[in-house]
């Protein structure tokens, strides 16, 4: 994963609509928006409901040159939008609104060839980075994150404690992370 | 929270174990999305686990670190039989179809092994979108075929593509199908050889002319009747 620094460049191109930046700025903070909604929401449509809602909010006040007045605080400001949108959902029940009409953040139904090729090579990258981890620790993921079993069952199995269990997480997510790295410098 | 802070204390292994309170999580969310560092390690995270979560992780030599025990095979299967032709046999069957042509005259040659005579009637499974918590259980029908009927719930699909793979992501089985029309089901047939009885099985589906598309993960056990 390439450390990536907003500045004022990348935040006017944004404004501006500029295509590669907001495919960048979709697939950066669509991580990061995963990783929060998963620990909200239990169903996959809500998630992407309120991904997308996300996106086209602050899109929207981008747009609108509201919101965020500096590149430093285009992150805080996602963040914020996404934990609105969360309260939103939760106190309706119900999923988010579809995205307005006047959303045209960068089409992603008919994507590049290039694009549709870069899926399937992500994809292969996230598998080989997975496969190559030492097999415990392989499965320890499989554990936590397919299963989801107990934790404290997982401690009890593996007759290890908390402390060591976030450990083994620890060591499991940076060879994770190493390995996918190279997969993508290769 | 900042970055020494979230360093030392292991936030982002904490955040993933959802060991936080909800104070010290949105905390540590606030941080994570503006600190360069974290957000670089939690974008690393976010694809390890819905990579995961997902069933892609492939490996057919998958080592018990504890006592789980091992599931009896749902059906005999012969000796190297994913080894040869099975896999690849097993990826072109796997189709969306039309239940009755199909069940009696499609690839999988049920008319062939069994004793149907006339029209079958199956009750396929419906599975939905991986539900944290839920799982469907589905059970084979007659002639030793799994029928799913998977919701697609709505997604405009370019074009559907899909992997079956085991709890250990070993895959089962892969291809890519036909888009429904008017928003049905996509309907998949497996042979029972290609699952085992007890066991847990992730199907996702994705659209294959998109990258920018979360796939649908659809979590089910293959339990006999």
């Amino acid at each position: 994963m390439p450390r990536y620094e907003f500045d004022r460049a990348y935040l006017e191109r944004l404004i501006a609509g500029d295509p590669d930046t907001e495919r960048h700025f979709t697939s950066y903070f669509g991580d990061l928006l995963m990783l929060k909604l998963r620990s909200r929401f239990r169903s996959r449509e809500q998630i992407d409901d309120a991904r997308q809602e996300t996106f086209a909010r602050v899109f929207n006040s981008l747009r609108r040159k509201e919101g965020v007045k500096s590149p430093e605080a285009l992150g805080a400001f996602v963040n914020s939008v996404c934990n609105n949108v969360v309260f939103e959902m939760y106190r309706s029940g119900a999923r988010a609104q579809p995205l307005e009409d006047e959303f045209d953040a960068a089409d992603e139904r008919q994507p590049s060839a290039e694009a549709s090729v870069a899926a399937g090579e992500d994809r292969e990258r996230v598998r080989a980075a997975l496969v190559g981890l030492p097999p415990k620790e392989r499965e320890l993921l499989t554990w936590l994150f397919f299963e989801e079993r107990d934790k404290d069952q997982i401690c009890r199995d593996l007759n290890i404690d908390r402390d060591y269990l976030r450990v083994l997480l620890h060591r499991a997510k940076n060879r994770f992370r190493e390995r996918f790295t190279q997969e993508s410098t290769e | 929270m900042d970055h020494p802070q979230a360093v030392e204390t292991l936030a982002m292994e904490r955040y993933l174990l959802r060991e936080m309170n909800d104070t010290e999580r949105d905390a540590f969310e606030d941080h994570y999305f503006s600190c360069v560092e974290c957000a670089e390690d939690a974008r690393a995270a976010a694809v390890m686990q819905e990579g995961v979560a997902g069933g892609v992780a492939r490996s057919a030599d998958v080592v018990s670190i504890g006592d789980r025990p091992k599931v009896a095979a749902f059906r005999p299967k012969t000796t190297s039989w994913r080894n040869s032709i099975a896999l690849p046999w097993a990826a072109a069957a796997l189709l969306a179809v039309g239940l009755g042509y199909q069940t009696l005259e499609g690839p999988f040659g049920v008319a062939r092994s069994t004793t149907f005579t006339g029209a079958v009637a199956l009750a396929p499974a419906t599975l939905r979108p991986a539900s944290r918590g839920e799982e469907t259980v589905v059970t084979p029908g007659p002639g030793g075929v799994l029928t799913l009927a998977v919701d697609l719930g709505g997604s405009p699909f370019g074009g559907v593509a899909y992997d079956l793979s085991s709890a250990d992501g070993r895959v089962v089985a892969s291809g890519t199908a036909p888009v429904p029309v008017g928003g049905a089901a996509l309907l998949l047939m497996l042979p029972t050889q290609t699952v085992s009885n007890n066991s847990r099985y992730v199907l996702t589906v994705r659209d294959s002319t998109s990258k920018n598309l979360t796939p649908h993960t659809y979590r089910f056990t293959v339990r006999a009747p």
